[in-house]
């Protein structure tokens, strides 16, 4: 359908060529001849004949021809858009014009498809894909080809994105890392302080519940005994009443026996009485025996009531000491409540005392260990940097104070050597590598262990 | 060549491979058709060059789908869209349009191109729902606005949905060929 009505119509050309060519040669041989008249009758006739021909049929078709030329030549030079329009009067060229026509459809559609979609993956928007449809089969195949290679170059854009941005997250990361841990470094050994502080206080804490509850046991002690001394007393006490007792009854005994006396007295001065002059003496001495057992009495009387005034001082003196035995015995039952209560607190402080021990040397290995990755670290950025050739003079990282106190000393001077070494040339990259794996290993296993 | 057919419902169906082609000036007149346009229409070239393109218009086209046309060219931008059509003897036919600016070598706009596909069928069903009641707000709204309002609706229901009218045009017609 494309080519052969082209051919066709370029076909009809040639009769005119060919009627023109022969009427030429008739007309030209005739005059040679000059026999003029019948050739002359022919051309006469044929000549005509073809001028009209050439009229009707192969000038406009000629013209169209120009026209579809003219489209293609335009074509050619990269216009696409322009179209051989007004067909009907091209008669038997119009089916060259729409073949033409037809064929420019194809390719401008092709073109603008394929221009469309690159415009917006210029603009990073791959969701304009090339439409195949309704265009042969080889345009078709090309579009697919585009749409699979625009898919690819959006996988590659978010590949590429992706990889920038982990990029640039890593560099983030590390930077932001660094000055993570430094802060944890701060904050750790602001702990540790802390913890030293509580240290100190328990352990105070712990002294003086140590040293009060001494006292107090000395008190307690102190207190027991007087507690003992008031027993003793009230038990020595209880047996001076027994005795005061006692002599009160040997006083009645006494007194009871001066009264039998001074009675017995008064019968032998009575029968000394009746004998007469004989009983004068016996008189004398029972009025003798009289006046002692008056005295003995009086006397045991007197004692008698010395000896009740003192009983009585005795059981008010008893019954003060029971009261003040009762008293120490309370406030010595109180002292051990509170001696077990220093007991307790005493107990309790050296548990935190250990306690605290236990966490401060946490934290200083925790300490050690962040110091010892943020050294790490800052080596690693140096040595980076020093790699991508950003810093030529570049300075190594000091270490940390607490660095500098921890297990992970060695390894970061360590790290130090090699950093220097390399960045003073005197060692290469395979060098340095494998100097950091030795100590990469050497602080994993370190770090493994948590003190 | 063409083998479109006449449905009873006075649709006429296109083909896979048919491609509706034609060019406008910059005020959408018609400055070119290729066959497949005039034989599905159902017109002569002559009685297309330098008409206005509403000449095969179909009442039941929302203007608010012409006004976002307009503008999105006015913009430089391309346009995909369903667009239902009239031919001359009063059936009608669906497509799935694309028009793009033509470019002179400045990069001035001298007309539009107009390429025209075979839609999907569930293309055509979802998107006939909603050019109806584009229809309906436009025949509620006072004549000047009546394409805005519409327009404003079907932007709004794109939105509710997340998508840009390009995806969703896109997305119809992928859904089933
Ligand atoms: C290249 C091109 C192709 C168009 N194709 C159509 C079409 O196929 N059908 C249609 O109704 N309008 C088409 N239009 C839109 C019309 O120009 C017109 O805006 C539309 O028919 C609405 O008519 P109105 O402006 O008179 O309301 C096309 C516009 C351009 C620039």
């Amino acid at each position: 359908m494309t080519s052969k009505p082209i051919n066709a119509s370029l076909a009809l050309v040639w009769p005119l060529w060919l009627a023109l060519i022969l009427s030429a040669l008739l007309v030209v041989s005739a005059y040679l001849r000059q026999a003029l008249s019948y050739e002359l009758s022919i051309s006469a006739i044929l000549l005509p004949l073809l001028t009209l021909y050439a009229r009707n049929q192969i000038l406009p078709l000629n013209r169209a021809l120009n026209v579809v030329v003219q489209v293609l030549v335009q074509a050619k030079s990269g216009e696409l858009h322009h179209r051989v329009t007004q067909t009907k009067d091209l008669k038997q060229a119009s089916s060259a014009a729409w073949a033409v026509n037809e064929f420019l459809d194809f390719v401008e559609t092709y073109f603008k498809e394929v221009k469309l979609c690159f415009t917006r993956v210029n603009n990073n928007d791959f969701s304009r894909e090339a439409k195949g449809i309704g265009l042969p089969r080889d345009f078709v195949e090309s579009l697919n080809s585009i749409n699979t290679a625009i898919h690819a170059i959006e996988q590659n854009v978010d590949f590429t994105q992706q990889n920038a941005l982990t990029g640039r997250m890593h560099h983030l990361n590390i930077a932001h890392l660094r000055s993570d841990l430094h802060n944890s470094e701060q904050d750790l050994s602001a702990i540790q302080q802390a913890i030293s502080g509580v240290n100190a206080i328990a352990e105070e804490n712990s002294a003086i519940a140590k040293r009060s509850s001494l006292a107090i046991h000395a008190m307690s002690q102190q207190l027991h005994e007087a507690t003992q001394n008031i027993a003793q007393l009230q038990q020595q006490a209880g047996m001076l009443n027994d005795a005061s007792g006692s002599v009160e009854d040997a006083m009645r005994l006494i007194s009871d026996i001066a009264d039998q006396t001074n009675l017995l007295a008064l019968n032998a001065s009575v029968e000394a009485a009746r004998a007469g002059e004989a009983g004068r003496g016996f008189a004398v001495v029972a009025d003798e025996v009289k006046n002692l057992s008056n005295r003995t009495k009086g006397t045991a009387a007197e004692v008698g009531q010395v000896v009740t005034l003192l009983n009585k001082q005795v059981s008010q003196m008893l019954a003060g000491i029971e009261q003040s035995a009762d008293l120490s015995q309370r406030v010595s039952t109180q002292l051990d409540d509170f001696l077990s209560l220093f007991e307790a607190l005493e107990c309790s402080a050296g548990q935190t005392t250990k306690k605290v021990a236990d966490v401060q040397v946490y934290s200083d290995s925790a300490a050690g260990r962040i110091s010892h990755v943020i050294f790490k670290q800052s080596i690693y950025a140096v040595l980076e940097d020093v790699i991508k050739g950003e810093k030529c003079g570049a300075s190594l990282p000091v270490e940390s104070d607490t660095a500098k106190c921890s297990k992970y000393h060695d390894l970061n001077e360590r790290l130090n050597q090699l950093a220097m070494g390399f960045v003073q040339q005197e060692i290469g990259s395979d060098e340095l590598l494998k100097g950091l794996e030795v100590v990469e290993d050497k602080s994993r296993s370190l770090m493994a262990v948590n003190r | 060549m063409l083998a479109y057919q006449l449905d009873t419902s006075e649709e006429v169906l296109l083909q896979p491979e048919d491609l509706i082609i034609s060019k406008t000036d910059t005020r959408g007149h018609i400055t070119y058709a290729n066959r497949t346009f005039m034989q599905i229409a159902g017109y002569e070239e002559h009685e297309l060059l330098g008409k206005p393109h509403n000449l095969i218009r179909h009442p039941d086209m929302p203007r608010g789908v012409f006004r976002f046309l307009w503008q999105e060219l006015k913009q430089g931008h391309e346009f995909f869209g369903f667009v239902k059509n009239y031919t001359s003897n009063g059936q009608f036919y669906w497509v799935f349009a694309n028009i793009t600016p033509d470019l002179n070598s400045k990069g001035e706009v001298k007309g539009y191109f107009s390429v025209r596909r075979r839609p999907s069928r569930e293309a055509i069903r979802q998107v006939s729902e909603i050019y109806q009641k584009m229809l309906e707000i436009e025949q509620r709204s006072s004549g000047q606005e009546a394409p805005d309002r519409s327009l404003e609706f079907l932007q709004q229901l794109l939105q509710g949905q997340g998508v840009s009218y390009e995806r969703f045009v896109m997305r119809l017609q992928a859904a089933s060929k």
